[in-house]
């Protein structure tokens, strides 16, 4: 999947997901994680190199915001673009998300993790309490006194 | 593919569990403090599992607009119940303050005009008696024009920090100060003196970069940073000098005053000798008067050193004739400069209106000051970028013309005229300009029409077509 780039040098690092799935991707990509990177100072990658935490799906998530991510430095548009994007994977589908989110954070690749971060952040600014528990499925367990008490602890946040 | 799996997920997050709830702690809190307080305060009503998420947000901003709507349409001067407003920001930051566990790595609260300096001592108290050494980053600013804030002592003890903002605020260091052992980022805009100041900067050994707005006079500031890469200096000084920064790069020095001439007991001295001693610097940018600095007394042909790691210069200057020789000073002492930006300070209006006027020609020995009579030794070597701001009348050719006949390898020319030259004498300098002797046999002079300062920088904006000729090249 990797090897779409015109750079011919560039070695290629192998990695398996938990699920068993084998990718091959270019060491400048995979170096954005400083998980892969530490296991390769320690040379404990030679071989194929397990990422017992990351399932196939998610991972190919990640590799291709890596690839968008690293596309979009200069470019103002793109990176409008690629923040928008948060809003509608966090509606329609918060379970992706997350997984996502916990992948980016165990693989600790900072440039994605900005970026995951910041959806979340934009997602929750200007909502509703109400809409946000719709939306991301949040039981809403106080009850009214509780509640009450919440409120009025902080009664400026929700005038 | 990808997307009948996005699908397939997607139809089990509609089932109704929640994925979100249970991010990990750091990861959340991380979150939270990138939406606006008052967002991140209306999670805790969402469930038991949301409640005390937001209270250990560890960067913690608080300005007007932040804190009081999610939307950044709230004004700073939009009412006249300024009174209630000041009681209930301070209310709701004091709230904020004590729910708060921290660990707190950035406080900020910038432009809280309205309130009295008595909330700010006592939060300051607050977070100093909680988070004390755990703040990496403090930042204070407050409206200049409105009142001077007295910073608490207790933020001078803040053994951790990392980066450090106060702006417009006076400063006393307090006696038992012991440094900051691991500040890298210092942006002071003070009343501060020129003992505190220096001992302040030379507590600082891992400082690297540092921005001083001074308000205070200073005879000589004495700066100790072995560390520093990027200086950038705003004041009246009559005497800079800097020792033991090798590793400085980058210095921008401003000054928004002509040197105190009439101050009584001492004139001022010439900043030839502290330009001098840059040696390892790459940029140097010298605006709005700070060139004044540089014509006090009899200005040198060339600097005691030569810096052969100059690479970009910008200048700011009146156009006065001693200036030019400043500048010319400095050209020769830079063989290696490869950008050069000038900008003619023609902006401020009626402060030099002579200059919009066209004078005849320019005696004798004002022409050799204005680099006509320089023997085209090619001094600028390597300077390949010019760019050229605010041009506004034919004698500022005679400069333009001295940098083109000694500057064998440049490859473009960038001009803007001053906005308040009508077309018809636009062209007339352009003409004037187009007909120069140029050393480098592939320079491209590019006219981007008259020069637009925005009022927040000096970034420049795309040329005006309604008023002067539209863009014009030419290649030779």
């Amino acid at each position: 999947m990797a090897s779409t780039s015109n750079s011919t040098s560039s070695k290629i690092i192998t990695l398996r997901s938990s699920d068993g799935e084998v990718f091959e991707v270019e060491e400048s990509v995979a170096l954005e994680s400083n998980l892969i990177r530490r296991m390769m100072e320690d040379d404990c990658a030679n071989n194929i190199i397990p990422l017992p935490n990351v399932t196939a799906p998610i991972f190919y998530l990640v590799i291709e915001h890596c690839k968008k991510h690293a596309e979009m430095k200069d470019n103002k548009e793109k990176k409008k673009e690629l923040r928008s994007q948060g809003e509608e994977l966090l509606k329609s589908d918060p379970h992706t998300y997350s997984n996502l989110m916990e992948a980016v954070n165990y693989l600790d690749i900072k440039s994605l993790m900005d970026l995951t971060a910041q959806w979340l952040a934009d997602f929750l600014k200007g909502k509703s309490p109400r809409l946000i528990r719709e939306l991301l499925k949040i039981k809403n367990d106080f009850t009214p006194e509780e509640e009450a008490e919440i409120l009025e602890r902080n009664r400026w946040a929700f005038d | 593919m990808q997307k009948t799996k996005r699908q397939r997920v997607g139809a089990a997050g509609a089932c109704g569990v929640d994925f979100i709830s249970n991010l990990p702690e750091d990861v959340m809190s991380s979150i939270l403090a990138l939406v606006p307080l008052r967002d991140a305060v209306r999670t805790s009503i969402l469930s038991k599992e949301w409640r005390y998420k937001w209270v250990s947000i560890p960067d913690v901003v608080f300005n007007r607009d932040r804190l009081m709507k999610s939307s950044s349409s709230y004004s700073y001067s939009s009412s006249s119940d300024d009174d209630d407003d000041e009681s209930v920001c301070a209310h709701v930051v004091d709230q904020l303050i004590s729910q708060l566990i921290g660990p707190i790595c950035k406080f900020s609260c910038v432009f809280f005009s309205i309130l009295s300096s008595h909330h700010f001592d006592r939060w300051i108290g607050l977070l100093s008696k909680n988070q004390g050494n755990g703040i990496k980053e403090f930042v204070f600013a407050i409206e200049r024009k409105i009142k001077w804030y007295n910073v608490p002592h207790s933020v001078f003890h803040y053994q951790g920090l990392c980066h450090l903002e106060l702006l417009n605020c006076t400063l006393e260091l307090p006696p038992a100060f012991k440094g900051f052992r691991n500040l890298s980022v210092l942006n002071l805009a003070a009343k501060i003196s020129k003992d505190d100041i220096e001992c302040l900067i030379s507590e600082c050994p891992l400082l690297e970069w540092m921005k001083l707005i001074a308000f205070d006079y200073y005879q000589c500031l004495n700066i100790h940073a072995p560390n520093l890469r990027y200086l950038e200096l705003d004041g009246e000084f009559k005497d800079v000098s800097i020792e033991a920064c090798s590793l400085l790069t980058d210095v921008s020095l401003l000054s928004d005053v002509f040197p105190p001439w009439d101050r009584s007991g001492f004139g001022p001295s010439s900043h030839i000798p502290f330009i001098g001693c840059l040696k390892g610097i790459k940029s140097l940018k010298l605006k709005q008067f700070y060139l004044q600095y540089l014509c006090v007394g009899i200005v040198p042909k060339k600097l005691p050193a030569t810096l052969d790691h100059l690479q970009y210069l910008e200048v700011e200057l009146e156009f006065n004739s001693k200036e030019i020789l400043a500048i010319l000073c400095i050209l020769r002492s830079y063989p290696n400069l490869k950008q050069l930006k000038i900008k003619y300070c023609v902006d401020y209006k009626g402060r030099r209106d002579g200059l919009l006027r066209e004078e005849g020609d320019i005696s004798g020995e004002q022409a050799e000051l204005c680099g006509v009579k320089t023997e085209s030794d090619c001094f600028l070597s390597h300077l390949h970028a010019v760019e050229i701001i605010g041009i506004a009348m034919l004698s500022d050719l005679k400069f333009i013309r001295c940098i083109l006949s000694n500057a064998p390898v440049l490859e473009t020319m960038k001009i803007y005229t001053n906005r308040h030259v009508e077309a018809e004498k636009v062209l007339t300098i352009l003409e004037e300009l187009f007909r120069s002797q140029q050393a480098s046999t592939w320079a491209e002079i590019i006219y981007l029409g008259h020069y637009k300062a925005s009022q927040w920088d000096h970034k420049i904006k795309l040329k005006d077509p309604r008023k002067t000729p539209t863009m014009i090249k030419r290649r030779l």
